[in-house]
């Protein structure tokens, strides 16, 4: 993922709220991407799309820019993400807790099930692999982990990934 | 030998699918049907999760535009007299619940905490009632952590067969002895003595946010009618404190009004939830025969065996080892005296830019020995971030005792770096030499704040027992900002006119050179106004 010229974000930094408004237009979608197949709920990402760019505005500030902005941003979408899940009920969670493999119906794809069922740490890994393309060094900065646990989080998602989606086709689903 | 080959092979395949280095052994691939399945099924994966279309994608922009912005709004905000009138009314109306003149009331959180050890084992029949339905079942629990709840034709098992006090089990144990909602807590108001089910009870009124994790277990596989503010009777039995009787009635006010309008929802005092417990025994072992823990969820990481983090070497007496193992590269023990328990996770591998141990966001510095920690919200973890190891502490115990046990741990806690999220934590005093602050005084059941300084910004998050929770913000100035909510309404708090934002729970007001916002989803207006007025200098 391409981060944005440094120049914008010097500009949004001090204010400018256009140059914000680059910034959000240019990201809402991959941060919405990533935040559906992490929370497993479209509405849901969303709000915390919507918060996460909040959050940012608010944050640019103390951006400094030794990290990559995409990198900066999409830790903010996962923490955002991670306290949104934290302040759900805890009802929704115990039912979560009670019945794991029940689907919730905003997933429309056999594929959002199988992440959905997947345990965070492994779908957050997954997901910063594949869908934000980061390498194992970058992906491991967001998430706060050493690139060993990522490479074996990654590998272990795939392997559940794979034997979901085969296991489908093999019934006709 | 072969699956070892296959499962080497799988995992370089998946490090080359990510542009590492990897030595993939493509002759077994050609000639291994598995293998090979893998590999198209990486490349599948890839596809589907990388080139997906982005239906659907919206467009937020407009309204982060609008939260950010500080262009005035059209519309001009008077508070009316009469709304003004109704926030005296309202602040004048709640009564603080007090302990007042019953003594085993007043000292009854620290008793249910401390009741913990005498708990061996409960089971009893349930029967709970709502709006829609009546629905019986059973309860089942051995010490520490094996409980078996049985609703209708939902079950709930939550038990030791993956990593030890999950952080959903304190939910299910509440149902047992409602520890989370009273850890910390004031004396609540009495309902005073009677006898349930033959059993000599005590009663108290609290609200349903305080004890969020027992009406949770009772509200298994039915919709919620429950809001945050509704006055819950809470019966427990007087000499081990299970829980007996709990009713919840819809509050009055325009909080719960206003959740209710969108749901179809109850009248002010009508009961939303009722929950019996009968033929409850506890301490005889018999009633548990054969109460199986729940299996361990496949999908976890966890493994039974020898912890290799630091050890603890103080911890109230009684405790002794329960289980302990790992999960990836954190080490997990765990000690338990009944139904109280104690849990140290420690890492050496962390790397993150935040506190390990998923602590949230509001913490707190405290001395821990020659160190620093940070108390996590709510009291129920404590976080050290040493110089080789990062360590957390959670447990049923109370704050103080898990920053005892953190103390013992041998770890010098440092603070943490400033790229980390909770470096704008801040103690009072240093929020103090800035900004004026305002602080709840001890006996309104909430702990000691966690304060964080973001330029002229201060926050001071107060946690309370349950779901109780409160965040306190200020920075210099004189008026307030025109209401971003249209059905704003005007109050006073502590002698100044204030305007209350229902749909964002914000009670709002200025006040000697400051502006300050007093935050809460799970507090209704009256008491809200309640507390603010007892806000004290600190």
């Amino acid at each position: 993922m391409e981060d944005p010229d440094p120049a914008v974000v010097r500009a949004a930094r001090n204010g400018d709220l256009a140059a914000f408004e680059h910034l959000v237009r240019t990201y809402q979608a991959p941060v919405w991407r990533f935040l559906r197949h992490l929370l497993g709920d479209a509405e849901l990402a969303e709000d915390v799309t919507q918060e996460t760019f909040v959050r940012v505005h608010r944050r640019l500030a103390s951006y400094d820019g030794r990290s990559r902005f995409t990198t900066w941003l999409f830790q903010v979408a996962r923490n955002a993400g991670i306290d949104a899940l934290r302040s759900r009920s805890r009802r929704e969670r115990l039912e979560l807790a009670a019945s794991p493999h029940v689907a919730s119906p905003e997933l429309r794809h056999e594929l959002d099930a199988a992440l959905a069922a997947l345990d965070r740490d492994l779908r957050e890994a997954i997901l910063v692999v594949e869908v934000l393309g980061l390498s194992y060094v970058d992906g491991a900065a967001l998430l706060g982990v050493p690139a060993g646990t990522l490479k074996s989080r990654v590998h272990r998602a795939r392997e559940r990934l794979v034997r979901w989606m085969q296991a489908g086709e093999a019934t006709g689903g | 030998m072969a699956d070892l080959l296959c499962e080497r092979t799988r995992a370089a395949l998946s490090a080359a699918a990510d542009g590492e280095p990897a030595e993939v052994d493509h002759e077994h691939v050609a000639g291994c049907p598995g293998c090979s399945s893998f590999d198209a099924g990486v490349r599948s994966l890839r596809s589907r999760l990388r080139f997906e279309v982005l239906d659907g994608a919206p467009d937020v922009a407009p309204r982060v535009l609008e939260a950010v912005s500080s262009q005035p709004l059209a519309r001009r905000w008077l508070p009316t007299a009469a709304a003004l009138v109704a926030g005296v009314v309202l602040g004048a109306a709640f009564v603080w619940p007090s302990g007042g003149d019953d003594v085993a009331v007043a000292s009854l959180p620290a008793r249910v905490v401390a009741a913990q050890h005498d708990v061996a084992s409960v089971s009893a029949q349930l029967t709970i009632t709502d709006p829609t339905e009546t629905r019986t079942g059973t309860l089942r629990y051995r010490a520490p952590e094996t409980l078996e709840l049985r609703v209708g034709k939902h079950v709930l098992s939550v038990g030791d067969g993956g990593e030890p006090f999950a952080g959903d089990a304190p939910v299910a144990l509440d149902l047992v002895l409602p520890v989370a909602g009273f850890t910390g807590a004031a004396g609540p108001a009495s309902l005073g003595s009677r006898t349930l089910d033959g059993r000599p009870a005590i009663g108290v009124r609290v609200t349903a946010a305080q004890v969020d994790a027992l009406l949770t277990g009772l509200q298994l596989g039915a919709e919620s009618e429950v809001h945050a503010t509704d006055p819950v009777d809470l019966w427990l039995d007087r000499d081990h404190l299970v829980p007996l009787s709990v009713i919840v009635r819809a509050a009055a006010g325009p909080d719960r009004a206003r959740w209710a309008a969108a749901r179809g929802g109850a009248d002010a005092g009508d009961v939303v939830l009722e929950a019996h417990l009968s033929d409850v025994v506890v301490n005889d072992a018999r009633t548990v025969d054969g109460l199986q823990p729940a299996p361990a969820d496949v999908r976890s990481s966890y493994r039974d065996g020898a912890p290799t983090g630091p050890a603890p070497s103080w911890l109230p007496s009684g405790m002794a080892p329960w289980r302990a193992g790992t999960m990836d590269d954190v080490s997990i023990a765990t000690w338990t005296d009944g139904r109280a328990w104690i849990k140290v996770r420690s890492t050496t591998a962390w790397a993150g830019t935040h506190l390990f141990g998923d602590v949230g966001r509001a913490v707190r510095p405290v001395r821990l020995g020659d160190g620093v920690g940070y108390a996590a919200e709510g009291g129920n973890a404590v976080a050290v971030h040493g110089d080789d190891v990062d360590v957390v502490v959670t447990g049923s115990v109370g704050p103080a005792v898990l920053r005892r046990v953190a103390t013992s741990l041998g770890v010098t806690g440092r603070r943490v770096p400033a790229t980390w999220d909770e470096a704008s934590t801040a103690t009072i005093g240093e929020v103090a030499a800035r900004l004026d602050v305002l602080v709840l005084p001890d006996d309104t059941g909430f702990a000691p704040p966690a304060a964080r300084l973001d330029g002229d910004t201060a926050s001071l998050v107060f946690t309370g027992p349950g779901e109780r929770l409160l965040t306190l913000v200020t920075r210099p100035g004189s008026a307030l900002t025109p209401p971003l909510d249209p059905d704003a309404v005007g109050v006073v708090v502590r002698g100044h006119d204030a305007r209350w934002s229902p749909a964002r729970g914000d009670l709002e007001w200025a006040e000697g050179g400051q502006v300050w916002s007093l935050r809460t989803t799970t507090i209704g207006l009256g008491e809200l106004v309640g507390l603010a007025n007892r806000l004290v200098a600190s």
